[in-house]
């Protein structure tokens, strides 16, 4: 689904991916995990065709990632950290002008079920300036389950989120049974909850482990293999 | 179209567009007040053209601001990445984002000055091409300045730098570049005016105050030297075009080369 051969990343002198292998099979969540400044947003941007590869390839449920091909777009759907859409558009507005902007035209029907299973449909004509953070952050997965992208690319999806705004956050990514999701992440806690898989950067070498390699490997509390 | 809904519901419910058309709308009454002692048949070219001095200092950089903290927002909002990660790209986002602009600003101050046309009835006889032709060009130059406020707008990456880059352009056209032209002009001759003459129509300002005092009459062609001819070696409109065009191609060619995904802020 997700396939990456000999990544390379660099920035001047300094190499922040080197040489990156990994493959995201269809229907695993995978955490991307590593330290601050270790590469995942490189990583992520470097997936969604933002930052093109100084050495190898990317592909995309079969397509390959680069500035010429648009096909792979359509498989992804992503939500960067710390997004705020338009503040004093309503829900509805917000999802509808993404809707006609990817789609160009709002299939009414379709916000109002993807609202419900995000449980903001009740509040879908408040300014979302007047949303609590993890409102904010389900209106965001509303967005990026609208475009019915079978990959999704989640960056700290519960960051700055109340643990009641969190748990609200996992239970609609939990009921995520069709998609492939990969999801950076510190949270221990929640990637134990809902992952399949770890990608492991450190030192700008990935790693993929599943959760109890992970944290066995760690010395975390799992069952290491 | 959807970008265009989209960037009117926002500003009909900010306070930055309503902002700037207050500033127009005032300006527009304090100088219709001031003008009541002038002639009735006279006058209404004379209030036009003190009107545009006025506005002359705000359109521009009112509209570089409008223009790079709209571009700039979707950037700190994150909502451009995620308008790029799917079927836009930046020219098409670009593209899209500068027509709701000059839509969003053009309609209402199109509309403000319709409604100030009424008021002008009552004081002056009206010379309806000479307003058409001041509208235009307060329209121009509202265009000009927002593709170069979306330009700024792409290439900043916080609000600071949008500040001083528009103050910047907006000090450039208004005082810099005619600094530069006066500093050359012992040396214009026969031979090189034209290039005198393509560097100060460079400067929208002066392209759009030559087509708006043209349109109106001030100036008269009709009995120049040789060298003011050599100068003026086209009409003013195509003066104008050729201005409009080339800061909307530059300023539209920097932004997607220079553009810049995220903002710091």
């Amino acid at each position: 689904m997700i396939s990456v051969k000999n990544l390379n990343q660099s920035f001047g002198k300094k190499i922040v991916l080197d040489d990156v292998n990994i493959e995201i099979e269809p229907f695993e969540i995978c955490a991307l995990v590593g330290r601050n400044g270790a590469g995942k947003s490189t990583f992520i941007n470097s997936l969604l065709g933002l930052l093109p590869a100084h050495e190898g390839t990317i592909s995309i449920n079969g397509c390959p990632v680069n500035a010429k091909t648009q096909e792979w777009k359509k498989s992804i759907a992503y939500l960067p950290e710390k997004f705020m859409l338009y503040p004093l558009l309503t829900g509805y507005e917000n999802m509808k002008f993404f809707a006609e902007a990817i789609f160009k035209k709002a299939d009414e029907s379709r916000i109002e079920s993807v609202l419900r299973s995000v449980r903001l449909w009740d509040d879908r004509n408040e300014p979302i300036k007047k949303y609590s953070k993890g409102m904010l952050q389900r209106l965001g997965l509303a967005v990026t389950l609208y475009q019915d992208a079978k990959i999704l690319i989640l960056d700290e999806p519960t960051s700055g989120i109340d643990p009641i705004g969190r748990v609200e956050i996992l239970e609609v990514l939990k009921s995520l049974h069709d998609k492939t999701i990969l999801l950076s992440s510190h949270h221990l806690d929640e990637i134990k909850q809902i992952c399949t898989h770890v990608a492991y950067l450190n030192e700008g070498k990935m790693t993929k482990y599943t959760v109890a390699e992970f944290l066995a490997a760690q010395n975390l509390g799992g069952t290491g293999s | 179209m959807h970008y265009i809904w989209k960037e009117w519901k926002e500003n009909l419910r900010g306070k930055g567009l309503w902002l700037s058309l207050s500033i127009i709308a005032l300006i527009s009454v304090s100088i219709l007040f001031r003008s009541t002692a002038l002639s009735f048949d006279k006058g209404f070219y004379v209030l036009l053209i003190n009107l545009f001095d006025s506005l002359i200092y705000f359109i521009p950089i009112l509209c570089l601001f409008i223009g790079a903290f709209s571009i700039f927002q979707e950037k700190e909002q994150k909502t451009l990445i995620m308008l790029l990660t799917k079927k836009d790209n930046y020219q098409s986002f670009l593209w899209k984002k500068s027509l709701a602009l000059y839509t969003i600003v053009l309609a209402p101050l199109l509309a403000w000055f319709f409604v100030y046309l009424a008021f002008l009835k009552f004081n002056f006889v009206i010379d309806g091409k000479g307003y058409l032709v001041f509208v235009l060009s307060i329209a121009l130059l509202a265009i000009v300045f927002l593709q170069m406020g979306a330009c700024i707008g792409s290439f900043c990456r916080s609000r600071m730098q949008i500040v001083g880059a528009a103050v910047f352009v907006w000090f450039y056209f208004f005082f810099m570049h005619d600094f530069i032209l006066l500093s050359v002009l012992p040396n214009v001759s026969a031979d090189n005016v034209i290039w005198f003459s393509l560097a100060y129509f460079l400067n929208p300002l002066e392209a759009v105050r030559m087509f708006l005092e043209t349109g109106m009459g001030v100036y008269s062609f009709g009995h120049m030297s040789n060298l003011l001819q050599a100068f003026m070696w086209t009409k003013p409109a195509y003066f104008l075009i050729g201005n409009l065009a080339f800061w909307l191609i530059v300023s539209y060619l920097i932004a997607i080369l220079f553009h810049r995904k995220e903002g710091n802020e």
